[in-house]
Parts: structure tokens; sequence; C-alpha cells
């Protein structure tokens, strides 16, 4: 994994909100091709983390490179043009609008290739019937499984080399985090690099190469996802057992 | 039925031009989640730009209305620059002042520039008149809907089937996820203010050639209309507004034609009251206004519908320097010395208003400050105070103890009764609430000819007469003096008292956060009705005062211009601080009584200290409270 | 008969498509604390916005002491004795530390034995001339709001004349709770105390709230709380809540190491063979 340089490198961040600190001196780093995720319990830190990455928010401390050269302070739409695509907490589909045209912007970054766009929605319709069945209907109308679908097609359509994905499976139903979790190896076959905050341990940990579990806004843990799935750690962080 | 017929196509079209304004508030309101309370100066300058074209250069009506939409759609650009960009971060309540001092010094500077006179509009469409069945519609009405019409279309398909419209809309809708797609949110912004520029352009110009006619006070009037229109609709929604201004086009219309020309307007904010009070999230809105006026605050680090603090505050922006109660009555008993030593009654009067306008300042500070729902309405308060005198002194030859104590009654259960509407609303939506409630006073002052004797106006009232101090008479100007200097500083100990209460508190708490007083067991609601009785008390008094000194009570002393200049005061006194207000407002009504010739400038130089206030010193003179 | 109690019955509330909470029960009886755990997005917080009156039940009922609630307005509920925290906590930006704690206080002063609220005109009368009816309540709620903030040792009491703006974090969170304690509540709700906190605050609300137990005997404690270890000390009982249901409700022990609950914090392993359970291994 380490062959090649690694996609991102996140070293020694602090984030604070107000006078609150979210995370203390963090580090992390995302090889080509991997898949980490970052575990934790609520509250831990692992969605600041991500959205540090993703310039969201802007960490006090340390730094963040992208594909070697630094993004900190950067905006979104900046570091989104450099490959990336988001699947925020929560899904955020854009309630007033149809299916179609949330998939659509998803292409946002590449607007110009009017072509290739309506290719690629032509395979997300057949990867995803029930987004093209309700492509005419207002996203916020949809369950919260399609959301979280639409949200993952919405990425895809940006042809990302690297996706930063935030709790997929947050408030899902089983069956739904089961497909989620199927488009996500799907695209780790691809070859998309993905850094993936969860809270579900166990599906997370099937899918990822390595982890880290992150506790009161500090890496707690760290290592390849199989050994992690029998570190007592992990259960400590999410269940607070002695 | 004919005319009823008439009537509505005569709405629809005035309506379409409704929408367009309209449309400019929820683009703005929806990517960049303010009021832009700028947009009726826009509008005024689309129709004045054209007319100068017109009757100045000669052009043609068509390419004069192409050049006035493209000046202002950079104006709108260069709006956002000025006076919003530098202010991301700033408290909640800079922005909307921001553009409400830019609006006034816009308004003002069409006035030198044009003259404050209503001038003919230079060009016409031809008057023929078609008649459907036994309804008429003319070439004008048909022109003006179809031009309102095709722009509402286009903006349509803009926003519908570009990828800059769509990025538009995703960035109204969610601006973060909208980011995290690769959209600069930034520009967006942007691009919204320089559409609302070119859609109240055209806008302007489409009522210039309604109306036959353009004068530089029609912003205000106009872009409240277009803000109702818009709140109508759900203020962020496009079809909404669109649905809005047919609406308000259509009902303004025939209120006009069966109640009375003089009330299209008192109707049409009437209107804009009874939404605010029945359905604030308007007829097709979802739940977004809700959360006005603390939405982009309550998401951060620490929730707040304070228009004072903001995420950036500092502790030192608290500072706040004031009197104690009884130091009114002092700063009061040194003034009572002045007539002994200075014998002119030109500085003597300018004095009188200074503190007229110190205890009017004070009362727009009350409810803007501590309770936080900025006033923009105070001059209708005033107004109602000094018509009671008006209207009581002579026919009924009250004395003045009767006079003011009515005037003060009317004048709390007046603003309590205004209130009601504004209950559920925070933030600009609150402050526009306001905005009509002081145009319908205005509205009512001018043309309830009975009770006020209109643009008239009441004349020849008689000297105060106080009875319980055994009938003494104030006749003279150091007479007059000491009887409003008496009033004011008593007025302002009990204001005083208030303010620093648990009352006070607690009104400062419902500012801060609302939800909070609510979950600690407050009626929230009852604190806000009596922080607008004790505000409209103070006003009542001013307005009852103001009319024994000038002996005259008319329309022109009660307009928005008059609201706006109270308002700045507070704000430049420092929002909730009783002390900072009466000394703005002191010092900004008699320094002009010192600057005379300059008449004219004086909103322009008003709009410039609080565009300059909002920058660097956002807490004003003495410190909000 | 449902006694001195908060009780929830079979509520609902649905946002946007997503159920929030989904018929969901619970009784808070006054005297016991009650803990509310689950992931993210399960409902939790939902549930004391629905009790505290701010969001509406679409359906079910709630009572507190026998009166119907569900369909009064956040401020009447309060006054029934109901004091309630927010996830973000709610402090008055502006306002100093003492002024706040006041406010929390205030709805006292107003407020008549038999529930009814004094008119403005007396408050005004009673404020603005500080008649002696009105001085003798102001004395009871200052009190009432000193020994509140000194519950806080020297957190909180020192810092009496800073606005609430520039305290740290935890220091708000517990300028929230001070403001609750003050108006000496029922009921008290706690949504995620201890967020923001470092493991020594957090244990310093642990005490805080044990001390509370025992100088409160009668006050009804329910905390949503995602430290586990906490909610262990602190609970009589836990509600394991996962996508708007009530999962369990149990002991803290028996509740917390039940396999649904640690299958609803760690999710489910789709083959169930790559992972093993701490415990086991």
């Amino acid at each position: 994994m380490a062959e090649t340089d690694p996609r991102i490198v996140v070293d020694g961040i602090d984030v604070h909100y107000g006078a609150a600190q979210a995370l203390f001196g963090v580090s992390l780093t995302v090889g080509a091709r991997e898949v980490v995720a970052v575990l934790g319990g609520n509250a831990s830190g692992k969605s600041t983390t991500i959205k540090s990455v993703l310039g969201l928010v802007r960490p006090s401390r340390g730094t963040i490179t992208l594909d070697g050269a630094p993004v900190n302070g950067q905006r979104p739409d900046a570091i989104i043009a450099r490959g990336v695509a988001s699947v925020p907490e929560g899904r955020r589909a854009f309630p007033e609008m149809s299916v179609y045209e949330n998939l659509l912007l998803g292409a946002y970054p590449r607007r110009h290739e009017a072509r290739e766009i309506a290719g690629d929605l032509e395979r997300v319709y057949e990867a995803f019937p029930r987004l093209k069945e309700r492509r005419s209907q207002l996203a916020g109308t949809m369950s919260g499984g399609e959301q979280q679908m639409l949200a993952l097609a919405r990425a895809w359509l940006r042809r990302p080399t690297l996706v930063c994905i935030d709790e997929p499976s947050m408030g899902l139903s089983p069956r739904f985090v089961d497909q989620v979790y199927e488009v996500l190896q799907g695209w780790k076959a691809q070859g998309i690099t993905i850094l993936l905050v969860e809270q579900n341990a166990r599906m997370a940990l099937e899918l990822a190469d390595r982890a880290y579990v992150l506790q009161h806004g500090r890496v707690a843990v760290s290592g390849t996802a199989s050994d992690l799935a029998s570190d007592p750690q992990v259960r400590k962080a999410y269940l607070g057992a002695a | 039925m004919e005319l009823f017929l008439s009537q509505i196509l005569n709405g629809l079209a005035i309506g379409q031009v409704y929408a367009l304004i309209a449309l400019g508030f929820s683009l703005v309101f929806g990517v960049a989640n303010i009021i832009n309370f700028a947009q009726g100066a826009l509008f005024m300058l689309g129709a004045f730009i054209a007319y100068s074209a017109i009757a100045w250069f000669g052009l043609p009506l068509v390419p004069a209305a192409a050049v006035s939409v493209v000046i202002v759609a950079i104006l709108g650009l260069l709006l956002e620059r000025i006076a919003l960009r530098p202010l991301i971060g700033a408290p909640y309540v800079a922005p909307f002042l921001s553009t409400l001092a830019i609006s006034t010094i816009i308004d003002q500077s069409a006035e030198i520039v044009w003259s404050p006179e209503s001038q003919p509009f230079p060009a016409s469409i031809s008057s023929t008149t078609f008649f459907i069945g036994n309804a008429y519609i003319t070439v004008t009405d048909l022109v003006i809907f179809g031009f309102g019409a095709a722009a509402t279309v286009a903006l349509t398909l803009f926003v519908s089937f570009t990828w800059t419209g769509r990025a538009l809309r995703a960035t109204a809708q969610d601006a973060s996820a909208a980011a995290q797609l690769g959209i600069r949110t930034d520009v967006m912004r942007q691009i919204a203010f320089g559409l609302a520029g070119a859609l109240g352009a055209l806008s302007g110009i489409l009522v210039a050639l309604y109306f036959q006619s353009v004068f530089p006070q029609m912003g205000i009037p106009f872009g409240l209309k277009g803000f109702a229109a818009a709140l109508l609709g759900g203020l962020a929604s496009i079809p909404g507004a669109v649905v809005g201004g047919l609406l308000l086009g259509i009902g303004e219309t025939l209120a006009s034609a069966y109640v009375g020309d003089s009330y299209r307007d008192a109707i049409a904010f009437t209107l804009l009251l009874l939404m605010l009070l029945v359905r604030p999230n308007g007829l097709l809105g979802g739940g977004r206004l809700d959360a006005l006026g603390g939405a982009a605050a309550a998401a951060g680090a620490m929730p707040t519908t304070s228009l004072l603090a903001s995420s950036s505050s500092q502790q030192s922006a608290l500072r706040a320097y004031y009197l104690p109660p009884w130091g009114f009555l002092a700063v009061g008993a040194a003034f009572t010395l002045v007539p002994l030593v200075v014998s002119s009654t030109y500085v003597l009067q300018a004095l009188i208003y200074g503190f007229i306008f110190a205890l009017l300042s004070a009362s727009t500070s009350l409810v803007s400050g501590s309770v936080g729902i900025l006033s923009i309405g105070q001059a209708a308060f005033f107004g109602v105070g000094a018509y009671a005198v008006g209207v009581f002194a002579r026919p009924y030859g009250l004395p003045a103890d009767a006079t003011l104590v009515i005037a003060i009654g009317l004048t709390a259960l007046v603003a309590v009764g205004a209130a009601i509407p504004l209950l559920k609303l925070t933030g600009h939506t609150a402050a526009l609430g306001t905005l009509a409630i002081g145009q319908i006073g205005f509205l009512v002052f001018l043309n309830w000819v009975s009770v006020t004797r209109g643009p008239m106006g009441i004349l020849n009232i008689p000297h105060p007469v106080l009875e319980l101090l055994g009938g003494l008479r104030f006749a003279t100007t150091e007479q007059k003096y000491w009887l409003v200097l008496g009033f004011v500083a008593v007025a302002l100990v009990i204001a005083e008292r208030y303010v620093s209460s648990p009352i006070g508190r607690v009104w400062r708490a419902i500012r801060e956060d609302r939800l909070a007083a609510l979950a600690a067991g407050l009626p929230v609601r009852r604190y806000i009705l009596l922080a607008f009785a004790v505000s409209g008390a103070l006003a009542g008094l001013a307005g009852g005062l103001f009319a024994y000194v000038q002996q005259v009570v008319s329309p022109e002393s009660f307009t928005v211009e008059t609201s706006i200049l109270v308002l700045t005061m507070a704000v430049l006194g420092g929002l909730g601080n009783l002390t900072g207000a009466a000394l703005a407002g002191f010092a900004l009504a008699i320094l002009p009584e010192f600057l005379r010739g300059f008449a004219e400038w004086r909103m322009i130089v008003y709009g410039l200290l609080l565009l300059v206030a909002l920058r660097v010193r956002p807490q004003g003179l003495l410190g909000a409270r | 008969m449902t006694g001195e109690a908060i009780v929830v019955d079979n509520v609902s509330r649905v946002f946007g498509g997503l159920k929030a909470v989904d018929g969901a029960s619970l009784k808070l009886a006054r005297g016991e604390t009650v803990a509310i755990v689950g992931p993210n997005g399960a409902g939790k917080s939902t549930l004391i916005q629905l009790i505290s009156g701010v969001e509406r039940a679409d359906s079910g009922t709630i009572h507190v002491d026998e009166v119907r609630t569900d369909h009064l307005p956040p401020d009447r509920i309060a006054r029934l004795g109901v004091g309630r925290s927010f996830q973000t906590s709610r402090v008055f930006p502006a306002l100093t530390v003492w002024d706040s704690v006041l406010v929390g206080v205030q709805a006292g002063l107003i407020e008549t034995r038999s529930g009814r609220l004094i008119d403005p005109v007396t408050e005004s009368a009673g404020a603005l001339l500080g008649l002696p009816f009105w001085q003798r309540r102001v004395a009871a709620q200052e009190a009432a709001a000193e020994a509140a903030l000194k519950l806080f040792g020297d957190r909180l009491w020192p810092r009496r004349d800073q606005p609430a703006l520039g305290l740290s974090y935890a220091n708000r969170r517990r300028l929230e709770i001070a403001r609750l304690l003050a108006a000496e509540p029922r009921y008290l709700l706690l949504d995620e105390p201890s967020a923001g906190m470092n493991p020594t605050e957090t244990e310093e609300l642990t005490h805080l709230i044990l001390d509370l137990r025992r100088t409160h005997p009668d006050m009804g404690i329910l905390v949503i709380e995602h430290k586990l270890s906490m909610v262990r000390r602190i609970a009589d009982r836990v509600v394991v809540l996962n996508q708007g249901r009530v999962l369990i409700e149990d002991r803290p022990d028996h509740a917390l190491d039940h396999p649904e609950v640690v299958e609803a914090y760690l999710g489910r392993a789709r083959s169930g063979a790559n992972f093993q359970d701490a415990h086991h291994g």
C-alpha cells in the first residue's frame, strides 16, 4: 500500500469550534486506491476529521496535503476540483430539486463534458433503477434510504478518484445499509480511493483496508481492518465499557 | 361584473411587476439568507436611469431600458461587494442595516439629482383599449404584463436549465452541500445580487410606464410591496414569488376600485401584516422563515437569535456605558439652567427638538435593542401621539395633562395592536413588518381626512396648559423648553428603570435566544407586547410634545424617513442602550439645525455614518447593551 | 392514574419522510434517573424536543404529573416544572452569568402560588417602584440563583459578571444547567450534558449529577448521554433508542451489554464471521 505516494496526509491537526476543541493532533494517511475508515462513537471527532479534509472547517494547527500539495485553508470547491467527491453526512439531497437535477449537479465540476455526463447518467439509472423511476420526483419526498442512494450516485457522477463519505449508514434500516455497502464495495473494486467515516464499525471494517478509531478527538487505535475487528479498544470506544 | 373583470386584468399587469420585485428579494434571500432592504432603491434607480436616458440623451424606450437594466445589475453587484461582503460573520443585524443605509443614501441622492418632485415618464405605449366581452384592458397593461411574464419565464428557464441556474438553486437550498459539489457559493451570491438588480430595474421601468410618472420616494413603497409579494409566496420560492405578486396586484387593484384609490397601498400593507399574523411562512412556503433571524447563527457553535452577538463577537464589544435612572434627572436638571444663559429662541427651539428626538430614539432603542425587533416604523407611533394632541387639544379644549395622557395611552394601545402580527417573527422579517406598520400609519394620517385633515394637517394647536399645576400655561419658548425637558427627563428615568429591571433582563434574554427564554418558562409574547406598550407610550409622549411645540401636525413629519432616522440614532448610540440612544438622538437632531443649507445632504450623511459605524463600531457609540 | 411522572405514550414524529421518533413510550418518575442512549439519528434529542414542547408530536400523548402537555407551548410546560437543556447549549450570549441565571428564575418571580402569572401592570409597578412584595420575591429568587451557581464550586460564581459569550464550552454547559436548577424543576432533561467536555470535566459532571440525586431526592432526571461509562454510574434505568423506537429498557448493566444494543452501536456484520465480539475474544 505504501509503494505509491499517499493521496491524503493529515498531520497533527487541531480543530476548534469557538472555545471548544474537537480534534487534538489527529494524523492519518490514505494511500492511493486504499479504503480507510475513521471510526468512533458519537461526538468523537470523526465527522470533524472528514470536514477538515473537505475544507469545511479550518484546522487551527497541523497540515493537510492532497496528492502532495497542501490544501490547508482552501475552499471546498477548490478541493472538489482536484478530483474529489463528497457524500455528506445526512445525505443532503437538494429537497426542492428533482432526482435528475440532483444527479446532474454531481457532475458540476465537469459540466462541459455533456456527452460523457449523459452516458454516465444512463449507467447510474441502470445501477439504481429506483432513481430512474423517480427521476422527475422532488428529492425531498424520498425515503432516507433512497436519498442515500441518490447521494452516492450524485458523488459518483463527479467521476472522482477519491471519495469522502460521512456516516453513510446513519439512520438507515439494515436492508439499506447492506445496499450502501454493496455500492461502496463496487467503488473499491473500480479502484476509487475512499475515506469513510462510520459509526457502524462492523460494516466499515468489512469494507476498509485500514481504520483509525477516534475517541475524545484523538486517535485511540489504528491498524488494519482485520486487526481492529477483534480489538477490545474498539468496543471500549463505543460502549464505554471499563 | 365588467368592472370586476377589468380590474382583474389590470391587477394582473401590476401584479406581474410586483412579481419581478419579489423575485429579486427571493433570489437574494435564498442564496445569501438576508433580506435586501435596498431592493426598492434599485427599483427606483432603474426607473430614473431609463428616464434620464430618454429625457436627457434622447434614447428610445427599449435601448434606454436596456442601459438601465445593465447599470443597475452592476450596482447590485457593487451593493454585495461594498455593503455586505465586509460584514460576513458580523452580528446578524449588520447586513440588514447596511442595506438600509445604502437605500437611504441612494434615495436621497436621487432627490438631489432628479429633484424630490414627481416627473412625468417621457415614454409611453399606445393607450388603445381592447375589449374582451365588456371587460377592457389597455395596450400598456398588455405590454407590461407581457414583458413581466417574459422576464419571469426567462428567469425560470435560466434557473431550471442552465448549470449556473441549477447551481444557484442548489446554493439556495443547501449552501454547504452545494460547496461540497464544487459550486463556488460566493460567486452564486454575487450572481443573485446582479440578477436582483436587473429585475429591480426592469420592474422600475414597467412601473414608470404603468403610472406614467417617476419619483425618488417610489423605492420604499414598491420595495415593501415586492417584499409582501415574496412573503406571500414563501420568500424563497420562485413560483411562490410570481403567485404572490399576481395575488397582491389583483387584491390591491380591486381594493382601490371598490374602497378608494387612496387606500390602495394601505390595503396592500395591511394584507402583508395579516399574512405575517396568519401564515408567516407564506401560501406556498416551507419552514424556512421560522429560522430567520437566527438560522445562520443557530447552526453555529453558539446558538443565538441575537442581533448583536455573533460567533466572532468579542467580549469587549459588550462593554456599555450608560447612566443610572436618576442620571437622566441630573442631566435634565443641568439643562434647566440653559434658558437662564441663552436667550436665543432659535437655540432653545433646537434644543427642544433635541430632547424630543432623544426620547423618540430611546423608545426605538428599547424595542430594537432590548427586545431585538428592529423598528422601522417608529414614526407611526410618534405620529399617533402627535395627532392625539392635535385632535383633542382644540375642539375638546382639553388641558395638556389630559391630552398627553391620551397620547401616551392611545399610542401604547396602537403599538400593542401593531406588535401582534410580529410576535412570531424575528430578525429581518420582523423589521419589514415594522416598516409596513410605519407605512400604514403614514397613509392613515394622510388619508383619514375627517380626523387628521389629510395633507393639510391640524393647525393652530393651542399652547399647553397643565391643569394639575393650577392651570399653568406654557406659551413662550423658554416655558415650552422646561415643559418638554421635564417630561422627557421623567420619561427617560422610567424607561431606564424598565430596562434595568428584571423585565429589561427578560427582554434581553428574548433577544439573545427566544427559544431558551421559552424553555425557561417565560411568557415571551407577553413580554414583547409589554415592550411595545412601553416603547409606544414613550414615542406617543414624544409625539404629543412635538405637536405642542410645532403647533401644527401634518403627515410629512411621520414618513419612513423619520423612522429610519430614529433607528439610525438608536444604532449609533448603541442598541438597547438608552443613554446612547438619547445622546445620539439629541446630537443628530440639533446638528442639522446648526448646519442649515445642507438640509438635503442630511440623510446621506446619516446613511454614511450608519454604514461606517457598522464597519468600525457595530456596537454603537456607548456600546450595545 | 399515572402518578407524579412524565409519561410519554406511543409518540411519533416525522421530519420530511424520516421517522425521527416512531411510537416511543417512556416513563420518568420523580426521584429516578433515566438515561437515553442510542446511535446518531436514533431520535433521542427529538424525544426531549417533544417532551418540552419545542416540537409537536404527530401522534401519541405526553403527560406531566397527569396534565396532558403534548399540545401546550414550551413555556407552559416549563412552568409545570420541566427544565431542559439543549444539545448545543443555549445560553444568552450577551447576558452576564448572573443575569442568565436570574432569567432562569424569572418565571418563578411572576408566578403566584396558584400557578397564575402576575399581570404586566402589577409586575411593572413592582419592578419600577420596588414595592415590598416584589422585593421579597426578588430576594428569594436571587438566593436560589446564587445557590445554583455555587453548586459548581468556583467554576461559575467568580465569573458571574462575565458575559456568557466569553465562557469556555464546558462552563457554558454548566451555566445552562445552573440556570435550570435555579428554577428548582421537578424534572430535569439534559441533552448530552457532557458533549465537548474532556474526561476530567466529564468526571466532575458525573459527580454533580450524583450529588443532585442526593440533594434533590424528588427530582426526576432524564439524560441523553453518549459516554456510556458515565451512564453506568448515574442511571437507575437505561432506555436504548434505535431508529426512533425503544429497543430495550433495563438496568444499565443489563441494557448496555445486551447483544441488540451492541449491534445498534457497532453495527451488524453482514457475514458475522469476521468480527468477534470483544468480550468473547
